[in-house]
């Protein structure tokens, strides 16, 4: 990837600029990291977010294919955990990599 | 030896059946196999109590690398004297392998503890923020379990033992 700054603006379409939120890029880099999914409870635990905007932004990933949904029992209890998708996993990557041109870019300077 | 050896050794003693495509089976794992390598047992995984309790990204790849067939029959590692013992103690508060809440608060207790937090107080009001669905009554139960399984024979002093005594023969007169 050549780095210039021309790269880095044509390079912001390589993956869905909507997901480059706080809260939904917060979702996909946590679910990345656990891989087991996490409880919709611990999400909004450490999002410190209200539930209507947590399911707004889980069901815009949900929507996107980007992570799925599973029903576990859990002492009695019916709860919902998230995972990743692959699709998910791809666009997180795609982030990481706009971020890290952006990144040598700024420290380095155009050359 | 890996660590995956005595994490597998360890299940096995517990007597436990897990299935690693189940989430309740990982989540039992990555549970007790903190408390395990806290109180002692070496298999050195990094592990975080931030968001799901305590849980380690090195043993989440070590699981799902293993195919279901390896990982129930797999059984390199034989247990030490001492291993067992220490799996013993953990048999003994048998109920946290059976009530996720209370498995969730006395890990994370341990971890607290483990970190320098000693005040039962504080620790409380921590597990609060950190984990606001786990009830009162588990993170009082976490707490008394947590200081069980920490506990070392050697911290029983002649005075304690004296006051335990006294406490056995109060409850074998009732």
């Amino acid at each position: 990837m050549e780095e210039n700054i021309q790269s880095l603006i044509e390079n912001s379409v390589t993956f869905n600029n909507k997901t480059i939120t706080v809260n939904r890029s917060l979702i996909l880099f946590l679910l990345s990291y656990f891989k087991d999914g996490l409880q919709y409870r611990e999400l909004k635990n450490s999002l410190n977010i209200s539930d209507g905007k947590l399911a707004s932004n889980l069901n815009y990933l949900h929507d996107f294919g980007y992570l799925k949904k599973e029903e576990v029992e859990i002492d009695n209890k019916k709860l919902d955990v998230y995972f990743l998708t692959e699709l998910g996993r791809r666009e997180v990557e795609k982030i990481f990599e706009w971020m890290e041109l952006a990144i040598r870019l700024v420290k380095n300077g155009d050359r | 030896m890996s660590n995956f050896d005595k994490v597998i050794s360890s299940l096995k003693y517990l007597g436990l059946a897990l299935e690693i495509k189940n989430y309740n089976s990982r989540y039992l794992i990555q549970k007790i196999t903190y408390i395990n390598q806290a109180l002692g047992m070496d298999t050195n995984y990094n592990f975080t109590i931030y968001i799901a309790g305590p849980y380690s990204k090195q043993l989440t790849r070590d699981y799902f690398n293993e195919s279901e067939e390896i990982f129930l029959n797999k059984n390199n590692y034989q247990l030490t004297y001492k291993d067992t013992k220490r799996l013993d103690k953990i048999k003994r508060c048998c109920e946290i392998l059976t009530n996720s809440p209370l498995l969730e608060a006395t890990s994370t207790i341990i971890y607290l503890k483990k970190e320098g937090i000693v005040n039962d107080d504080e620790i409380i009001k921590k597990i609060k923020i950190l984990k606001p669905h786990i009830s009162y009554e588990n993170i009082i139960l976490g707490l008394v379990r947590a200081k069980e399984l920490l506990f070392k024979p050697e911290y029983l002093t002649k005075d304690l033992k004296e006051e335990n005594d006294l406490i056995d023969s109060i409850e074998n007169m009732e």
